[in-house]
């Protein structure tokens, strides 16, 4: 019984240990005197990714500067990007929830939703706009809203 | 003995075995970050008024700007000078004439700075107040020393109007009738003294 035990147990060692590689050893009978070897490497993917900082709207303002998503610093793979993408909502009044004004997140005449960047110092200039009529109907007091910003590393596909 | 040899050879297996090591998977998870947007709309608009000849007050304060409750309807006290009259209130240009009333425009839904104009016009002299007007005139020549007496080639002036001139061919035939009545008394007087 003891040395069924001891069978299995040393059966279970050998299986569970790897099989050292030894460099090829090329001498004077070798046939081909040559012998490849593989090198491989990995390199982790790093970005830096920076975006707008938080920002007062100045009343009445139908169009403001907000900031820029950039890719400050990037080391990605090939046929990888960052795709940063941003959700714009309403301003909520700070005392009455129901109170909001719609604003939305522009870069140039177009609606800012996603964008990827592949290369370090790819940017996009962020603006936030406010309809005049919005402005006009909304009542007194503080609004709020957020802007929530999700980065991802994603493979770019075609 | 056994078990030494078996244990030797255990220890020489292990050294020829390899600790297999993975690499680091890596991570797409998304991350995120946000940013705060806030504004701030103003409880009160100012108001600049302009306006000559009359007042323009709110709550009691008057001045070339008022503070005005953004989005709510207000009153406006506009009392113009003795002798003006209101003629026109404009608001940012727009004419806001029609919600002046007994001296009070009623507005709502202000929600900028806005300039108010008020336009006032001399108000329409009656026959009652330019006889005020002439005594006070009258008053103010006697403090400098002169009369209308004195005044001469003063074409506006008018003579105080007397007598009744209504009803004139009434009286005209009341008066012939009259002396109608007296000449048959006195004729038939005269004839009866002839007889006696």
């Amino acid at each position: 019984m003891k040395k069924l035990i001891a069978f299995i147990l040393t059966l279970a060692v050998v299986a569970s240990m790897s099989v050292t590689a030894f460099a090829a050893q090329i001498n004077q009978d070798s046939d081909p005197k040559s012998s490849d070897t593989v090198i491989t490497t990995s390199i982790a993917p790093t970005y830096t990714v920076t975006i707008p900082a938080d920002t007062k709207i100045d009343f009445n303002a139908v169009s403001q500067d907000f900031g820029s998503i950039k890719l400050e610093s990037a080391r990605l793979n090939p046929r990888y990007a960052v795709k940063v993408s941003a959700n714009a909502g309403v301003l909520t009044n700070e005392e009455a929830d129901l109170q909001t004004i719609p604003y939305e997140l522009k870069t140039g005449d177009q609606v800012f939703t996603s964008q990827n960047y592949d290369k370090a110092g790819e940017e996009t200039p962020l603006t936030i706009e406010i309809k005049a009529d919005d402005w006009n109907k909304a009542a007194a007091g503080s609004y709020k809203g957020t802007v929530t910003f999700t980065i991802e590393y994603c493979e770019v596909l075609g | 003995m056994k078990r030494i040899a078996t244990a030797l050879l255990l220890i020489c297996l292990l050294s020829f075995s390899a600790v297999p090591c993975f690499a680091a998977e890596l991570s797409e998870a998304a991350t995120s970050g946000s940013s705060v947007v806030s504004t701030e709309v103003p409880y009160s608009h100012p108001i600049s008024v302009k306006v000559d000849n009359a007042s323009v007050s709110f709550n009691g304060s008057s001045g070339d700007s008022l503070n005005i409750p953004r989005l709510e309807e207000f009153k406006l006290q506009i009392k113009p000078n003795d002798g003006y009259m209101v003629k026109q209130i404009l608001l940012n240009g727009e004419d806001v004439t029609e919600n002046y009333k007994d001296g009070v425009l009623t507005l709502s839904g202000v929600y900028e700075a806005s300039d108010l104009t008020v336009i006032t016009d001399k108000a329409p002299v009656t026959p009652a107040s330019e006889t005020d007007k002439k005594t006070d005139e009258n008053k103010s020549d006697s403090k400098n020393g002169t009369s209308n007496s004195n005044k001469t080639g003063d074409t506006n002036m008018k003579s105080p109007q007397t007598g009744e001139y209504t009803n004139f061919a009434f009286w005209t035939a009341l008066m012939i009738a009259s002396l109608s009545t007296v000449f048959i008394i006195g004729v038939k007087t005269k004839g009866r003294k002839t007889e006696e």
